[in-house]
């Protein structure tokens, strides 16, 4: 057992603090008012509130629908099938339905792109649902009007658009796989032959790989180069999911999946190789020439230091085992040239692990007329331009020179869920619906389709893109169900209503046939053009992890969601590699201009452990200009650095001190492990002490009668990705507290992952653990209340009782796990607004001055636990899922019955590797820990 | 009354005056007395408030037990009950499936009422929502606090009748509660049909907070 080297990551902007539950000042009401004063108020509006407690409350109201006929109560769950578009691809999903309203999305376990699991934006997009500030009717000069005057308008242009056969129209979508939208559009331009379609998305390329798609399952050597594999990705799940289970399967032994990671920004995938090289983008042509020798036979390391010659050594090493079966993957955002490289490697050391995909996405249609450059040319001489969907204005390099363009248009239309950036710059803003209320199709990466199925009636008067589009051409309107229908009828064929009914209970149909992409089945190794060392610094500019490429930045719970790597919320920064930042004299939260050619942003230096030096990373979405409150100019706009011929890296930047300084609102800033045994490591086959036996103690033992719920974290599994926090978010009407209360640490999370860095800072490795509440059978927690608001259940949780719960926060300060989450303020929702519809009913909404924390779902296993009742059974191992372990991609978590020593949890924690966190303490929790396994053969770097 | 009397007397009493020097502390026998009894008073009255309060709340009158709500339709159990002998699922259909027992929709009540007594005033709110296709609005009769989880469905199945907390409602011609539903009446039965029969915490599902409060 060896515990890890933690290394200082971003200087925490505080000293941190070993010792106190709550931050200095945490309890001090700062909203303009004195404590004294507010406490005076509070006495006499105390007084004012006794008198209606003397009257009796009125009665509630029992609601009787008029109709329907034959369906008299609305059910109290329902399931439905559907999928979350993530840019344009299909992610399947179940969407659940309590007394009517959606309130959570889950992974399909039949979509082989989601596999019952679901990422945290996918997730959060049942909040957007609800969003006060989605655009709700359509905007004329943005001042109010409606569908009708818009229906007028069109009706004047549409004559004179058929006259000219579409003449000076352009049309600028996102690519989609929607086969409606594209058939629409198909249908226009034929129709319309003159008129123009461009495509933009500022997205990396996902489909610059064509048809090759790689099956993980199969291999045996794992390659990426600055590729996020497992998370940013449309087949992100599918194969984190197939790296984990190769992983899984060979826990005790060297052997097995093999994973090697070449970046210059650490990236969720890097993290989890076994060998990780940070070196600067101009390092990595070096790198894999050498690597090309290697293959060669004729080795040479000449040129490299030591690190990256020791890299290249094992990584060959590993790819020439025999009958290895290697892959090379490479980041979109990488040069060409060295996709061209990964083709050739995985030619010769690959090709079984290859597939074929269908290409669906309409990147390369060949109706297409182009990107947004070529529609900014095209609207000098349009007429009529049209934008569906995409936020040119704000999210691409040339957002200025769009505004600019079209503002000279005559007649302008944008259809966008809000009335953002673009919809500022167009004469008509249309609302798109949410894909949650109308009716769609999309087609998943790898080819399956999913019809997407409303699961509300529209909240607003949104209308989907295909029956604009649909409009745009006839000039009468045709529902989205009727589009999508007719769609589907020449696909489904004969027995159509039985197909089509099939179709929407398992949300999966099946993929055309594949056909290979008819490139040379000869790739040569090209010898890399190694770029000239850059003066100055690389500028690296990504796509945010949470919100992507700023379109989800009116997402309170993606704004609040911890960043993987900085736990950073409601704002970007400036990372920087620790050497590069002493060189210039800067500490995490200096605020920064960081230029590069004529362009440049000011924002705040995060000091990243396993950022290559020499290189600067910026993330997209922030500073935005038109949005709702949630999302307005948080953080600042990194499309400014963007080159529109290189939008990923710019050289030539530079990073030069402000003077001031800027705090962050980021939920960990202790990342020291104190000498402690947070995060265990062990080595293939080495055995931990069993949980029970390492903690004696003097108390009797819990009765273990009926169930005993636990839970068991797999942290060789674990790679940190949040999806586990945004589903206990919605499953537990967990509110976001905002950027300030975030920076006096007063987030509301019941499950947070907990991040240390480990190894040596330029190389550092990243560790994850998630950490929700610890259930201990022997609880600090409950012998403080003063109040028994904190008490033990029979079934061995540790319950929450908010209704007795008088806040005096005794039990937070004496949880050594910190994980209850105190409600400072007053963070309901008003029962009147959006945002209440998309809670769940069977959760309290917890008021100010309560404590909460994680329940283990209690609510599920109550309704696990009366459904097995009602059946005369016991509840049968698997079948109670907590909301984290249901969401999580790689099956870490697992939960269930310890009584049942056949069950998985039990299995778990009789295993080697299983652990409890702070087992000296003697808590006894219910929760315990697989600790991660180091593959790396001894006398490697690793450890 | 007798406080005041002591506090005047008190302040009658200037400390210089020969008696307060008379070894007893500086007051008098009478104010000492007068002291005692208005703290015992206060005691008294403070306690007394507090019980009458507790009593207050738990009482049917603060409880509205059997009191009928004013309905938009004066609808009769009774009649419904024990005349027609409607069974309770018929309109609370999902209360066997569901944690809510479910309201009828109109539609169920214009099975018969289409026709039967279908020109009576008291129709008007009924056909009025079927008409205009707006819900109908009863009022609620029993109703449980918002950090109260209930499950209609697991009551009835371990075999709880509906009379067991809504009460003889065949015998009501207006609806109203019958019993106060307060936690004391939902704790009687769940340490009553425990195993142990203990109200001992942490022994017994039925009595885990999280039971119906989470």
């Amino acid at each position: 057992m060896s515990s890890l080297n933690p290394v200082h990551s971003s200087p925490p902007d505080r000293a941190p603090r070993a010792t106190d539950e709550f931050a200095a000042g945490a309890s001090v009401w700062r909203d303009g008012i004195e404590r004294r004063d507010f406490l005076k108020l509070m006495g006499a509006s105390l007084l004012l509130a006794g008198l209606p407690a003397c009257t009796r409350r009125p009665p509630d109201a029992l609601v009787s629908r008029a109709d329907p006929p034959g369906a008299d109560a609305i059910p109290e769950l329902q399931w439905y099938a559907t999928a979350v578009p993530w840019h344009g691809y299909a992610r399947g999903a179940l969407v659940r339905i309590a007394r009517g309203r959606p309130i959570l999305l889950e992974g399909n376990p039949d979509h082989p792109e989601s596999r019952g699991a679901l990422d945290a934006v996918s997730q959060a997009m049942i909040l957007s649902l609800y969003d006060p500030e989605r655009s709700g009717s359509p905007r004329q000069r943005d001042a109010a009007a409606d569908w009708d005057a818009f229906t007028a308008a069109w009706s004047a242009q549409h004559t004179a658009m058929s006259e000219r056969r579409g003449a000076r129209l352009a049309i600028l979508t996102e690519p989609t796989t929607s086969p409606t939208l594209i058939r629409e559009i198909h249908a226009l331009l034929e129709e319309w032959p003159e008129a123009r379609w461009f495509q933009h998305s500022a997205m990396p390329e996902y489909e610059r790989n064509g048809s090759v798609d790689v099956d993980l399952s199969q291999a045996d050597v794992l390659f990426t180069i600055g590729s996020d594999l497992f998370y940013q990705h449309p087949s992100a799940i599918r194969h984190v999911a197939d790296f984990t289970r190769r992983r899984a399967a060979t826990v005790d032994k060297h052997s097995g999946l093999r994973m090697h990671a070449l970046e210059a920004t650490p990236t969720l995938t890097g993290m989890r190789a076994d060998r990780r090289l940070a070196v600067a983008p101009d390092r990595q042509a070096a790198v894999l020439n050498s690597l090309t020798t290697f293959f060669r036979g004729e080795p040479q390391t000449t040129g490299l230091s030591s690190r990256e010659s020791e890299f290249v050594r094992r990584l060959a090493g590993d790819v020439r085992k025999t009958h290895a079966v290697a892959v090379c993957v490479v980041g979109e955002e990488m040069p060409a040239e060295i996709q061209s490289w990964a083709n050739a490697f995985n030619a010769q050391f690959g090709a079984t692990a290859l597939r074929t995909r269908p290409i669906l996405r309409s990147d390369s249609d060949p109706a297409c007329h182009g990107g947004l450059a070529e529609f900014l040319d095209a609207l000098a001489s349009a007429e009529v331009a049209i934008v569906l969907g995409a936020n040119p204005a704000y999210a691409s390099p040339r957002a200025a020179a769009t505004t600019e363009a079209l503002k000279k248009v005559p007649f302008t239309v944008h259809a966008g869920e809000s009335a953002d950036e673009t919809a500022g710059a167009s004469i008509w803003h249309l609302p798109e619906a949410h894909f949650l209320e109308s009716w769609s199709d999309l087609r998943a990466y790898s080819g399956e389709a999913t019809i997407l199925q409303p699961a509300t009636r529209p909240l607003h008067e949104g209308r989907s893109l295909a029956e604009i589009v649909h409009f745009l051409r006839t000039g009468a309107w045709q529902s989205a169900y009727e589009l999508v229908r007719t769609t589907w009828r020449s696909f489904l064929g004969s027995a159509f209503e039985m197909e089509w009914n099939r179709a929407l209970q398992r949300g999966v149909l099946a993929a055309p046939t594949a056909r290979p992409d008819s490139k040379s089945p000869d790739f040569p190794w090209p010898v890399l053009a190694g770029r000239a060392p850059a003066t100055g610094l690389v500028v690296l500019i990504r796509a945010d992890l949470n919100l992507h490429d700023g379109r989800w930045a009116n997402n309170a719970w993606l704004q609040e969601l911890p960043r993987p790597f900085t736990a950073l919320t409601w704002e970007n920064a400036v990372l920087m590699a620790a050497t590069d930042a002493r060189e210039r004299g800067l500490k995490s939260g200096d605020l920064v201009a960081c230029q590069a050619g004529d362009a440049g942003i000011e924002g705040p230096v995060w000091i990243l452990p396993g950022q290559a030096p020499g290189c600067v990373t910026v993330h997209l979405g922030g500073g935005r200009a038109r949005a709702g409150h949630v999302g307005l100019a948080r953080g600042f706009n990194a499309y400014a650095l963007q080159d529109p011929v290189s939008p990923w890296t710019r050289a030539g930047g530079s990073v030069r001190a402000t003077g001031r300084r800027q705090e962050f609102a980021s939920t960990q800033r202790h990342f020291q492990m104190e000498g402690r045994d947070l995060v265990r490591e062990i080595r293939p086959g080495q055995t931990l002490r069993s949980v029970d036996a390492a903690q004696p103690t003097l108390l009797p033992a819990w009765p273990r009668e009926g169930y005993a719920w636990a839970m068991s974290i797999d942290l060789d599994a674990c790679f940190g990705c949040n999806a586990c926090i945004v589903a206990c978010q919605a499953e537990n009407n967990i509110p976001v507290v905002g950027r300030d209360q975030v920076i006096r640490e007063r987030e509301m999370h019941w499950i947070r992952v907990d991040r240390y860095f480990t190894g040596e800072a330029e190389n550092a490795r990243l560790v994850h653990q998630p950490v929700p509440c610890m259930q201990c059978e022997n609880a600090p927690c409950e012998l403080v209340c003063p109040v028994g608001a904190t008490v033990h259940s029979s079934e061995g949780l540790n319950d929450m009782v908010y209704n007795r719960c008088v806040g005096t926060r005794y039990c937070a300060n004496n949880c050594p796990y910190k994980v209850r989450r105190f409600n400072f303020l007053d963070y309901r929702m008003p029962a009147d607004s959006l945002p209440y519809l998309g809670a769940n009913p069977v959760v309290s909404i917890r008021e100010r001055g309560v404590m909460e924390k994680c329940t283990y779902c209690v609510q599920r296993i109550d309704a696990g636990r009366s459904a097995a009742e009602r059946a005369g059974r016991r509840v049968r191992d698997g079948e109670i899922q907590t909301a984290c372990q249901q969401a999580c991609p790689v099956g870490a978590i697992v939960f269930g019955d310890l009584s049942d020593p056949a069950s998985n949890v039990s299995r778990r924690r009789r295993d080697p590797r299983s652990y409890a966190l702070l087992e000296e303490l003697g808590t006894r929790p219910r929760t315990t820990y697989l600790a991660r396994v180091n593959r790396e053969p001894p006398g490697g770097e690793g450890a | 009354m007798a406080g005041l009397t002591g506090c005047t007397t008190m302040s009658e009493k200037s400390p210089r005056s020969p008696s307060s020097r008379s070894g007893d502390g500086g007051f008098g026998p009478r104010t000492t007395q007068g002291v005692r009894l208005a703290l015992l008073g206060v005691v008294l009255a403070a306690g007394a408030a507090g019980v009458s309060t507790f009593a207050y709340f738990q009482s049917p009158y603060w409880n509205r037990v059997g009191v009928a709500s004013s309905q938009p339709i004066p609808f009769s159990h009774r009649h419904h009950v024990s005349e027609v002998h409607l069974d309770c699922r018929f309109c609370h259909a999902t209360a066997e499936t569901s944690p809510a027992a479910g309201m009828p929709s109109v539609t169920t009540c214009l099975t018969c009422h289409s026709q039967l007594f279908a020109r009576e005033a008291m129709f008007i709110p009924l056909q009025q929502s079927a008409r205009t296709r707006t819900p109908l609005l009863w009022a609620k009769v029993n109703t449980l606090p918002d950090h109260v989880i209930f499950d209609h469905s697991i009551h009835l199945a371990r075999g709880l009748a509906c009379a067991a907390c809504h009460g003889d409602v065949g015998s009501m011609a207006l609806t109203a509660k019958a019993r106060a539903l307060t936690m004391r009446q939902c704790l009687d039965c769940h340490r009553s049909s425990s195993p142990s029969g203990h109200t001992a915490p942490g022994t017994n599902l039925l009595t885990n907070c999280s039971t119906c409060h989470h």
